[in-house]
Parts: structure tokens; C-alpha cells; sequence
């Protein structure tokens, strides 16, 4: 089969008539973990409940080679993500459906070898990665307008197929790209970079803009040019991430099919905030038995550290709002002072005064600058972080379920377990064959959840500290930064001042 | 409490300056009468101040004394030089500011009604800073009054008003009030006709007097520009003074983000913690000298253009008496020429043209000289405030580089 070929849709006939080839994949897939063949099963009803396509992609499937597998698997993510409130009211009291949403966690280690075979090497630091944004400009007119950024990409890793590649991008692209990496990256554990917030004011701003030119003076497109930039190289620096095929494609194919399921209000905008809704919910009622010790204290540790942030980012947007005014009024007190100095009948006291307005008219740029690029770097950085933090304890969360699920299928094994008593105790040994085999696939299932659940755990507890690394180096700059920012000012001020002290002493 | 101990020795500091400033131009020598306020009193709705004279002069009974006098006396003492027509040419110090704690005050009463809603750390810092508010007005409101009193006492003329005399002496209260109901309407009416009459003399009337017709035209348009740079300044020291805020805000989150980086292995491993604290330490500092700079515009420009402000104000004032006295000159005249066309009343119109043409005569006389004087007291006072304005940005800005750079070089070493 060829790449270009899309899954999904086919005709009813023809998935009726393939019914037979189901079975295939399915060995296929057993020969690489003993769990799939439960799994797979399941897999048929999932789709059969929300999206019959995807068994007939599936079946359609089963001819391909390895590489197909992972267009399979995508589908099966899309459907997890498309109907999760459907599987998961479902799913809350019915384990063996959980665990067939899980596929993707128990499956992934093996396919994203095979599909990513640079793997491996993990944590390999000898390769660098650098991405800019630039360029932001207007395309279309009217409601259709958007902006689009020029992404360039430099790196010395074998696995891209060039060195130094430029393409074009929207927003949405962006968007798109995120939601695959979450779709992929968050269940096996991963950190995903959080991508920079939609903005309807500033897109309006933009769409309502006459010129190129103006739409890219705008204050937010510089702003989320920033942000994208920053957005990639997050991406990039996450050892796994950065080999993801998806990742790979976003920087280098020219053209990229375009993303749906972003827009604010489209079905799935709307899934996604029912499946925030439910995830909320579950925070509440999930009460997880913390065995880890590291992941309580972790957990507390995230959570101060999220106060603290969100003190430091309010203050720091306050001073840059501050800043900014105190530009603006800097500038007109300038004006003032100016056309007082005209007004004034003394020559030397004139130009003094007419010194003073200058003097502030330097300062106001001084402001500026320092409200514009750096305070806004330093509280955008900070808003980043704090939708990391969120981003964590997303993932949090998905190890609380994973426990759940495991917690889940113990108690189904020991409710089996008790009835394979009873029934020995009554003596009814002609069901006690079909119990028996029950509590084997049972065992195996407990085994397998245990597993995805340690995994889990031990792929948390890789990223945080990666995370943990990086914050303590950014925050260093971000500090930095700041107060060479605040130095930079106040040289600048002495400069101005000192312009103006011999016009003061000039006056007679 | 540290701020505003801070801030107290610059703005006792404060007060010679101005007084030396006043007298820079008019007799430096002269120490036949010199007045200051000694100690000023804040009670619950008015501020009694002690004001003290030292004198060589026999018309007063001792050479050294004080008396207790409160804003209201002050007021009336210059209403009575504004109204007493021997002044007309002379430009009258304007009257001081009333004293304005209200807002302060307001702003303490609510600080203690939110004491419970706040942090520990937001409450000192609230209760800091409107301490030292409150210091400062009230430390600008005594230099108000004294610089009037001061203006008073160095004017040839005007230091031998009677009024001044018991003002300065008389050891119980004047027994001034506030003006009533009645007299609010009136005076009221008066600034109102005196606007009105304002712009008809001084658009419609013809002055042969090159010098006063070039003073008009200037002070209307200064008094103006002098009023919207007082304003514009007074944003800009506002907003200083929050942003000097919000780094204070800034720094005590560093601070506490600094408790949980401790707590966390890594990052206390790496002295982020440590890093944190140090910029704590060293951004209190420079918010410090922030605040200060902040208030030092405020005293050395903002306070310059606002006295100048109210000072081209009775400059305009003294314009106006003389527009008025060349109105009435012209009447006169216009009236001698109707009684005698008539035949009528000659001699009667003729004193009262004399009269009005000596007291138009010498009140431009004085007026001019009372002015040129005004030009050069201005230009005086500007370039004192200007050099100390840049001067203490200068300081701090200097300050602050070095606190920065000193924390700068601390963290790279980290």
C-alpha cells in the first residue's frame, strides 16, 4: 500500500468484505507482546462504539508494512482523543474497555522504535538543534487573513533530511503539531511543550490591519513570534520529542496538510473542553494511594512552585504595564517641557529647558526598550513555565489513572479469584476450566497494567528532573537578564543626565 | 519606619535651600527681620505651626519670639495684602497650599481595615510608604508657609505691613475664621467679574506700554505651560514610584520562590536559592534608590513648577490691578473730557483724573520693577532646582548601578 493513501473512509462493502483479513494484524502483533492479543480485541470495539472507520482502516491495514502500523496507530489516538468523554463515562466502571484505551501507552515503546530507529539514543547531547521563527507576514484578506511565520531549522542530526531547511507556517500549524505531540508523547509520560495561547483580540488586530507592514508591528505578533520560537526549541530540546517523525515533517516538508480539530469552536475545541471538564472531575474524585515518596514530595514541590511563579509573573507583567505608561507619560511630560521652554523669555534658562525635554525624551526610549524586549521576554518566559507546570500535572494525571487501571484489574483478579473458591467449594467443575483461564488472562492483564504503570512512573520521573535541570538554568538567565536590563537603564539615564548638566550650569 | 527616616534628613535639608533661595534676590545682608518656622504641629484637623522671628527692628517689641499660628492666619494674612490697594504694584507671594492628609489619611484608615486581608510583608511595606507620604507633605506644606512668610519678610515694602507685624507678634490667636457662606458667594463673584473683566481689558485694552503688553501676553501663555508640565511631571512621579512598587512586589515573590527552591533538590544543589536571595537583596536596594529618585523629581521639578505656577499666578494677579487702574484712568479721562464740554464738574474730574493717572503711574512703576525682579528670581530658582535635579538622578542612578553590578558579578561567580 502507499503512503498517500488515507485510512479511513471506506465503502461499507468493502470493510464487510475484509472482515476475514482481520485476523493478521492481529498475530502479527502477538508475536511482539503477548498482551496485545486482549488488547487488539478490544481495540475492535473501541472503534466499533465511536468510530466504525477505524476498524476498517484497521482491516485495511493488514496487508502493509511496518510503517503503516504507525498511520494505524494515529487513528487509533484520534479516536481515543476524539470521543473521550464517550469512552471514558463508559469506562469508569468497566476496566477491561480502560484497558484498551490504554493500547497506546503498552504499545508505544515498540512502534516508536521501529518508526523512529535513532531512538536509542536518547540521551544523546553531541547533536545540536537550533530553530528560528521569523518573518511574521500578512496572507489573505479580510476574516481569511492569517499570519505566517518563516521557520528555519539548523541541525547536525542525522535523522533530518537536511542540515538547514526553511519552511512556512501558521499558527494552526503550530497548534496542529502540539496536539499530535500531546496525542503521542503525554501517555507514555512526556513532558510536551505547552504551544502559546490563542489570541482572538490579536488576531483581530491582525485580520483588521490594511498593510503587511502594520499587521507586523502589531505588539502580539512580535509577542507570539516569540512565543513560537520558543515553543520549537522547548520541542527540540526534549530528547524524544525531537526524533518524533510528526516534529520532523513540521520542520522540513514544505507543505503540510492542513490542521484541523484547532479552531476555538470547532466539534472537537468542544470535545476538548468537555474532556477538561471530565479531567477535572477526575482530579476530584481519583483518590490515589501515594506510595512513591518522590512523587508526593515532588507533587507538593510543583504545586508551591506554581504559587510562587504566578506572584512573580503578576508582578513582573504589573512593572512592564508600569513601564509602559510611565514611557508614555515620560514622553508628554518631554512635549511639556519643550513648549514650556519655548514660552520662556530667558535665552539660556530656554535652553535648558528645551535640554530637559530631550533629556527626557532619551529616557522614554530607555523605558521603552526595557518594558518592550526584555521584561516582556522575562514575563512571557515565566507565563511559559507556568504552563509547563500545568502541562506536568497533566501527566500527573495520567499516572493516577494508569494506577487506577492497575488498582482496577487487581480487584477484578481477586473478585475472580474468590468465585474460582466458591465454585471449588461447590464443586462445580465444569465452569471452573473457563474461571481458570479468566484469571491466567487476568494475572497476565494486572501483570501488563503493573508494567505500563512502572514505566510510567520511571518516564515521569526522567522529565521532570530534565525538567528541573532546565529551569534552574533558564532561571539563571531569565535573573540575569533582568538586572542587566535594569543596569543597561540606569547607564543609559546617567548618559542622558550628564548631557544635560552643562545647559543647568549654562544658565546665568 | 525606615523609609521615612530615610527620607527625613533630605527634606529637612530642604527647607534653607528654599529660604536661601528666595533671599538670593533680594538682599542677602539684610538680616533686620528673619522669619522661620521652627516646629509644626499635626493635630486631627489642622497643623499648628511655630513661627519664629529674629529682628533688629524697633518697630516690634522684642528682637527673638515666637508665636503659634494655623493655616487659616496665613491665608488671611495674604487676603489682606491682596485687598489693601498700597500693594496693587506689588506681586504678592502667593498664599501657601492648605495642608491635604486627607488622602493620606484615607489611605492609613484603610490599611488598618485591611490588616487582616493582607501578608505581613505587604502590610509593613503599605504601612512604610504611607508614613513616609505622610512625612513628606507635611514636611512640603511647613516649607510652604515658611517661604511665604520668608518672601514677606525680605520685601522692602511689605514687611512693614501692620498686619505682618501682628501676625508675627501677637501671642494669642487672631481669631480669624474661616470665610463664611456669605463670603465665599462674594468672593466667588469677584474672581468671576474679575475673569470676565480679565478677558475684555486685557484683550480690548490699548496699552502704550511696550513692556506690559509684551508681560501679559507672556505670563498668560507661561502660566499655562508651566500648569500642564506641573501635571505631565506629576505622572511621571507617580508612576515611578509603582513601578519602584512592583520591583518590591518582585522582589519579596524572588524571595519566596527562593523558600522553594530550597526545598527542591536540584535547584538547591545548583545555589538557585541562594542566587534568589542575593537578587532579593540587592533589588530592595535598588527599589529603594528607585523610590528616592522618584521623589527627588518630585521635590526638585515637580515642586519647582508647581510654586511657579501659582507665582505666575499673582503675577497675572498684579497685571490685572494694573489693567483695572488703566480702566479707571481712561474713565477719568473720558469723564474730564465730558464735564468740560459741559462745563461742569471741571475741577472735580480734574482731581479725579489726577489721582487715577498717579496711582496708574505708580503702580506701573512699581510693577515693572516688581516683575524684572520676578524674572530674575525665576531664572535663579529654575537653575538651582535643574543643576539638583540632575545632580540627584545622577546620584541614585550611580547608586543603583553599583548595587546592580556588584549582584551581577555575585551570580556569575555562583
Amino acid at each position: 500500500m502507499d503512503d498517500s493513501r488515507e485510512p479511513p473512509p471506506l465503502d461499507d462493502y468493502e470493510s464487510e468484505e475484509e472482515q476475514d483479513a482481520y485476523v493478521p494484524p492481529v498475530k502479527k502483533e502477538e508475536e511482539t507482546e503477548v498482551v496485545v492479543v486482549e488488547n487488539v480485541d478490544l481495540t475492535s470495539d473501541v472503534p466499533e462504539t465511536t468510530e466504525p472507520a477505524v476498524s476498517v482502516a484497521e482491516s485495511q491495514n493488514s496487508n502493509d508494512k511496518a510503517e503503516k502500523v504507525e498511520d494505524n496507530e494515529e487513528d487509533l489516538f484520534q479516536s481515543a482523543k476524539e470521543s473521550p468523554a464517550a469512552l471514558q463515562s463508559v469506562s469508569l466502571d468497566n476496566p477491561p474497555f480502560e484497558t484498551g484505551s490504554k493500547i497506546p501507552v503498552s504499545n508505544d515503546p515498540p512502534s516508536v522504535a521501529t518508526v523512529y530507529p535513532a531512538l536509542p539514543k536518547e540521551e544523546d547531547d553531541e547533536y545540536d538543534i537550533t530553530i528560528d521563527v521569523s518573518d511574521p507576514h500578512k496572507v489573505g484578506e479580510g476574516m481569511n487573513a492569517y499570519m505566517s511565520y518563516k521557520v528555519r531549522t539548523k541541525t547536525s542530526i542525522p535523522a533530518f533530511k537536511r542540515p538547514d531547511s526553511t519552511v512556512d507556517r501558521r499558527f494552526s500549524d503550530f497548534l496542529g503539531l502540539h496536539e499530535k505531540m500531546v496525542g503521542k508523547h503525554r501517555h507514555a509520560g512526556r513532558i510536551v511543550p505547552p504551544a502559546p495561547e490563542k489570541s482572538i483580540v490579536g488576531m483581530t488586530l491582525v485580520k483588521m490591519s490594511k498593510t503587511e507592514e502594520e499587521a507586523a508591528s502589531i505588539d502580539f505578533v512580535e509577542k507570539r513570534r516569540a512565543a513560537l520560537e520558543r515553543y520549537l526549541n522547548r520541542v527540540a530540546k526534549h530528547p524524544a520529542l525531537v526524533q518524533d517523525q510528526d516534529f520532523h515533517d513540521f520542520l522540513e516538508q514544505p507543505d503540510l496538510p492542513p490542521a484541523t480539530n484547532t479552531r476555538a469552536l470547532s466539534g472537537a475545541g468542544v470535545m476538548r473542553l468537555v474532556k477538561n471538564v471530565e479531567g477535572a472531575l477526575n482530579k476530584m474524585t481519583i483518590r490515589m494511594n501515594e506510595e512513591d515518596s518522590w512523587f508526593e514530595e515532588k507533587q507538593q514541590q510543583i504545586d508551591s512552585l506554581e504559587q510562587q511563579l504566578r506572584k512573580l509573573h503578576v508582578a513582573f507583567e504589573g512593572l512592564v504595564h508600569h513601564k509602559k505608561e510611565l514611557a508614555v507619560n515620560t514622553a508628554s511630560f518631554a512635549k511639556s517641557a519643550a513648549t514650556l521652554g519655548n514660552a520662556e523669555e530667558h535665552t539660556a534658562l530656554s535652553r535648558a529647558l528645551s535640554q530637559l525635554s530631550d533629556t527626557f525624551e532619551k529616557i522614554e526610549t530607555v523605558y521603552q526598550d526595557e518594558s518592550n524586549t526584555e521584561y516582556f521576554g522575562i514575563a512571557e518566559k515565566l507565563g511559559d513555565y507556568l504552563r509547563i507546570i500545568t502541562e506536568i500535572k497533566e501527566v500527573f494525571m495520567i499516572r493516577v489513572k494508569s494506577w487506577q487501571i492497575w488498582q482496577t484489574n487487581e480487584q477484578v483478579l481477586q473478585r475472580k479469584k474468590e468465585s474460582e473458591a466458591k465454585m471449588q467449594a461447590a464443586g462445580r467443575s465444569d465452569k471452573i476450566a473457563q474461571v481458570q483461564s479468566e484469571i491466567k488472562d487476568m494475572e497476565i492483564r494486572v501483570e501488563s497494567s503493573k508494567k505500563d504503570f512502572d514505566e510510567l512512573s520511571v518516564a515521569i520521573k526522567r522529565d521532570i528532573q530534565r525538567f528541573e535541570l532546565d529551569r534552574v538554568a533558564e532561571f539563571r538567565q531569565i535573573v540575569l537578564l533582568f538586572l542587566q536590563t535594569l543596569m543597561k537603564c540606569q547607564e543609559q539615564t546617567i548618559k542622558n543626565w550628564e548631557g544635560f548638566m552643562p545647559e543647568a550650569r549654562a544658565i546665568a | 519606619m525606615m523609609d521615612g527616616l530615610d527620607d527625613s534628613p533630605d527634606l529637612l535639608a530642604e527647607d534653607p535651600d528654599h529660604r536661601g533661595q528666595r533671599s538670593v534676590s533680594v538682599d542677602l545682608t539684610d538680616n533686620s527681620l528673619v522669619v522661620d518656622i521652627s516646629d509644626a504641629l499635626s493635630e486631627k484637623d489642622k497643623v499648628k505651626f511655630t513661627v519664629h522671628t529674629k529682628t533688629t527692628l524697633k518697630e516690634f517689641r522684642g528682637n527673638d519670639f515666637s508665636v503659634v499660628r494655623q493655616h487659616e492666619e496665613f491665608v488671611w494674612l495674604h487676603d489682606s495684602y491682596v485687598d489693601d490697594e498700597k500693594y496693587a504694584g506689588i506681586l504678592i507671594p502667593p498664599s501657601p497650599p492648605r495642608p491635604d492628609f486627607e488622602a493620606s489619611r484615607d489611605k492609613l484608615a484603610r490599611l488598618s481595615e485591611g490588616e487582616t486581608s493582607m501578608t505581613k510583608e505587604e502590610f509593613t511595606r503599605m504601612k512604610q510608604e504611607l508614613e513616609a507620604e505622610y512625612l513628606a507633605i507635611f514636611k512640603k506644606t511647613v516649607a510652604m508657609h515658611e517661604i511665604f512668610l520668608c518672601r514677606l519678610a525680605a520685601h522692602p515694602l511689605l514687611r512693614n505691613n501692620h498686619n505682618f507685624r501682628v501676625f508675627l507678634e501677637y501671642d494669642n490667636e487672631l481669631s480669624v475664621r474661616g470665610k463664611n457662606k456669605k463670603e465665599k458667594i462674594t468672593g466667588f463673584f469677584k474672581s468671576l467679574t474679575k475673569s470676565a473683566d480679565e478677558s475684555l481689558l486685557l484683550s480690548g485694552q490699548k496699552d502704550s506700554d511696550e513692556f506690559f503688553e509684551h508681560e501679559k501676553s507672556f505670563m498668560n501663555e507661561y502660566h499655562i505651560r508651566v500648569k500642564d508640565a506641573t501635571a505631565k511631571v506629576d505622572k511621571v512621579t507617580k508612576l515611578q514610584k509603582q513601578c519602584a512598587g512592583d520591583c518590591f512586589s518582585i522582589a519579596h515573590s524572588l524571595q519566596s520562590l527562593a523558600t522553594v527552591e530550597n526545598s527542591i533538590a536540584s535547584s538547591h544543589k545548583a545555589g538557585l536559592d541562594k542566587m534568589l536571595l542575593k537578587v532579593f537583596e540587592s533589588l530592595e536596594k535598588v527599589r529603594k534608590l528607585d523610590a528616592r529618585s522618584a521623589s527627588d523629581m518630585d521635590l526638585k521639578l515637580a515642586d519647582l513648577l508647581r510654586y511657579y505656577y501659582r507665582d505666575t499666578q499673582a503675577c497675572k494677579d498684579l497685571l490685572y490691578r494694573r489693567s483695572r487702574s488703566l480702566a479707571n484712568y481712561e474713565n477719568a479721562n473720558k469723564d474730564l473730557d465730558k464735564a468740560r464740554a459741559r462745563g461742569k464738574n471741571v475741577h472735580q474730574a480734574e482731581e479725579q483724573q489726577r489721582s487715577t493717572r498717579d496711582k496708574f503711574e505708580a503702580l506701573s512703576e512699581v510693577g515693572k520693577q516688581e516683575l524684572t525682579e520676578f524674572k530674575g528670581r525665576r531664572v535663579t530658582a529654575f537653575r538651582k532646582n535643574l543643576i539638583e535635579l540632575g545632580e540627584l538622578q545622577l546620584k541614585h542612578s550611580k547608586a543603583m548601578v553599583q548595587v546592580l553590578k556588584s549582584c551581577i558579578s555575585t551570580i556569575e561567580q555562583m
